[in-house]
């Protein structure tokens, strides 16, 4: 290569390298992205460059004269997470003696479909529902009722002995069970609905909050129960609205499908 | 003197603030008059100042401290190992890319910061990726150069060369040692590179580790064995044997190693950086603890590694015994050195335009806003104050 062709090939690629950062940074991604979120070309760019801001500037901070209402009274203190970490404390029969066993199973599989399944479930689970039972904010006129006389000690061993059961369930995404969508969201989520995968928290061994239930093997009619109580919002004792506002853009048929899904045993 | 009264009520005016149920009304913050917006005015243009003086400088100093190990790379490990540089060219090139592209790439240490927009983080994330270009270079090159020397003592085979280098010799034992930690540590930075990835290791123990890695295992094994190298050199007189500077380059490795891993992994599993003490009654917390004692082990190797160091120098100080030989030549002579170099690699004129465009289009806007942008006013500022009597 002479002198001459050094230069023309350092230059080409210098402005090919800032070129293709400056297009697709400055215009395809904006345009492209902000499409899905309903921005127009103009102003996706200039967000993108910071010319506009991402959100509208408030003049004046808003002033609410509404005290916040907790989600939940469910605090996890290193005290409690601690104490439903131990095993649980298994009586002669091995079976849940309690009046939860009605409808909860003495094993923890439920004696109806109404009825959610229990076994299997983590202890913080388990618990979370319970307090959030007793204190009102879940609502159920059954578990309400009779959750109110428990002491947190009872609450405590019923979670930690229902999580002691072994769980019926499936391993995995059963793919025939629904549609190649209703797979997809389970496995993938769908991103231009902002809906994160079922199974990113919800699949056997997947992370997520500590109180986030295992889904597989549950009751179907109890799945489909919950998923519209939190469209509705009839249902709110979900730490930031996590489920509610996966749950609002569900469609009908969809919460059908990831329900078949995911009470597969 | 109101300012300076003022300065010295914000912690008390922002714990206030923290603990005021909603609606905060406008007295139980106890701030009077028009000051706060003097306050508001200092304490926003000092939190930028900084930001912005980090986003400028940070990348391109780490790159200056990893230069005199690839200077070590290039010139003195081919030479030692007894074989010859593979290409001056493409050591020029990579020398040349790291100055284009170690400049202009600061927002990537501020994916996370609303005040940046995101075409330009985009933008100086794209350049940050072109680095791996320069790294892949040098891999190759010395690999190449380190290949002849094999070849030249006789090696044979795919892979034959590899054992019949000089291993004994502390330049070409840290090379190769270097070159592990410079791939592990470099495919660290590639995830910590990615928007959404650094965005899951973003102030975690993965980055402690990640720079550790690249800085005190890559960079700082290559000062140990430069200095190894050229001290003999500068006095004339030498050590007879080498073990003790063997064992400390392989301890250094060692304990890099045994830190840095269990780091990638805490990050992983959310460990923050840049906190003393943790709260191991945590059960959540304390799963990291096995883990942190590793670490701590190979913190303990690593400062009895850096101990010897000193204690080697000091040996290589104190003798009386002459240094082998005096070689007339340090560095390696290139494959090519024939050749004529091109005249852009032999100079900076057209890099130094080419940077200075980078910077501009880099950071021209990012830094202006600064100065055409009104800051938001904090909260307290944005009420209806009483005046004060």
């Amino acid at each position: 290569m002479n002198e001459r062709s050094w230069r023309v090939w350092a230059a080409a690629v210098f402005v090919l390298a800032l070129g293709f950062s400056l297009i697709v940074g400055f215009v395809v991604l904006p345009v492209l992205q902000g499409k899905s979120v309903g921005l127009n070309a103009v102003t996706a760019m200039r967000r993108a460059i910071g010319l506009s801001p991402g959100s509208p500037v408030l003049g004046r901070q808003p002033v609410s004269r509404e005290k916040a209402q907790p989600t939940s009274l469910v605090a996890w203190t290193p005290g409690l997470l601690h104490t439903l970490s131990e095993p649980a404390r298994v009586d002669a029969g091995g079976e849940a003696t309690s009046s939860c066993a009605a409808c909860h199973g003495a094993r923890g599989i439920a004696t109806g479909p109404d009825y959610p399944n229990l076994a299997g479930q983590s202890p913080e689970a388990i618990y979370k529902e319970l307090r959030d039972f007793q204190s009102g904010h879940r609502t159920n006129p059954i578990m309400n009722t009779m959750a109110q006389p428990l002491s947190e000690r009872q609450m405590i061993d019923d979670a930690r002995q229902f999580a002691s059961y072994p769980r019926h369930a499936a391993e995995s995404v059963k793919t025939e069970l629904a549609g190649a969508d209703v797979v997809r969201l389970a496995l993938r989520g769908d991103p231009a609905r902002q809906l994160p995968p079922c199974n990113a928290c919800h699949g056997n061994y997947s992370g997520g909050p500590i109180d986030v239930p295992a889904l597989f093997g549950q009751s179907e009619k109890y799945l489909v129960a919950q998923l519209h109580a939190f469209k509705t919002g009839e249902r709110k004792n979900d730490i930031y609205a996590r489920m509610r506002n996966i749950a609002a853009v569900l469609t009908d048929q969809e919460i059908d499908g990831l329900a078949r899904i995911y009470s597969a045993r | 003197m109101d300012l300076v009264r003022h300065l010295g009520q914000i912690p008390r005016i922002t714990a206030r603030v923290r603990s005021a149920t909603v609606p905060i009304e406008p007295q139980t913050i106890g701030i009077t008059g028009t000051e706060p917006k003097l306050i508001a005015a200092a304490r926003s243009h000092g939190s930028q100042e900084l930001a912005a003086r980090e986003h400028i400088t940070l990348h391109a100093i780490v790159y200056f401290w990893l230069i005199p190990a690839y200077i070590g790379f290039y010139c003195l490990a081919p030479k030692a190992a007894g074989g010859r540089l593979y290409s001056e060219k493409m050591g020029r090139l990579s020398f040349i890319l790291f100055l284009l592209y170690s400049l202009p790439v600061g927002i990537h240490h501020l994916l996370m910061d609303p005040e940046q927009s995101y075409a330009f983080k985009f933008l100086q994330v794209s350049l940050t990726a072109l680095v791996v270009v320069p790294t892949l270079l040098t891999i190759f090159t010395i690999s190449a150069s380190l290949e002849i020397a094999g070849r030249l003592r006789g090696g044979r085979g795919l892979f034959g060369w590899i054992g019949a280098l000089p291993w004994d010799r502390p330049i070409v034992l840290a090379t190769g040692l270097a070159f592990v930690m410079l791939g592990l540590g470099g495919l660290g930075g590639v995830v910590n590179m990615g928007y959404g990835m650094n965005a899951m290791v973003h102030n975690t123990s993965w980055i402690t580790a990640h720079f550790h890695l690249i800085f005190g295992g890559t960079t700082v094994i290559m000062y140990f064995a430069i200095a190894y190298t050229i001290w003999p050199t500068l006095t004339g007189s030498d050590v007879g044997s080498k073990t003790l500077e063997r064992v400390q380059i392989w301890s250094w490795f060692g304990g890099m190693m045994i830190m840095t891993l269990p780091w990638h992994y805490l990050g992983l599993l959310g460990q923050w950086r840049r906190v003393a003490t943790f709260d191991y009654s945590n059960p959540i917390i304390a799963r990291w603890g096995p883990w942190v004692d590793v670490s701590v082990v190979g913190g303990a190797v690593l400062l009895a590694s850096a101990l010897l160091f000193v204690v080697n120098l000091v040996r290589l100080h104190r003798s009386r015994s002459a240094a082998a030989e005096a070689p007339q030549q340090l560095y390696a002579i290139a494959v090519d050195s024939r050749e004529r170099v091109p005249s852009i690699l032999n100079g900076f004129a057209l890099w130094n335009a080419f940077v200075l465009v980078l910077m501009l289009v880099a950071y021209g806007y990012p830094i202006a806003q600064f100065f055409i942008m009104k800051p938001p006013l904090a909260l307290p500022h944005m009420m209806k104050l009483p005046v004060g009597p």
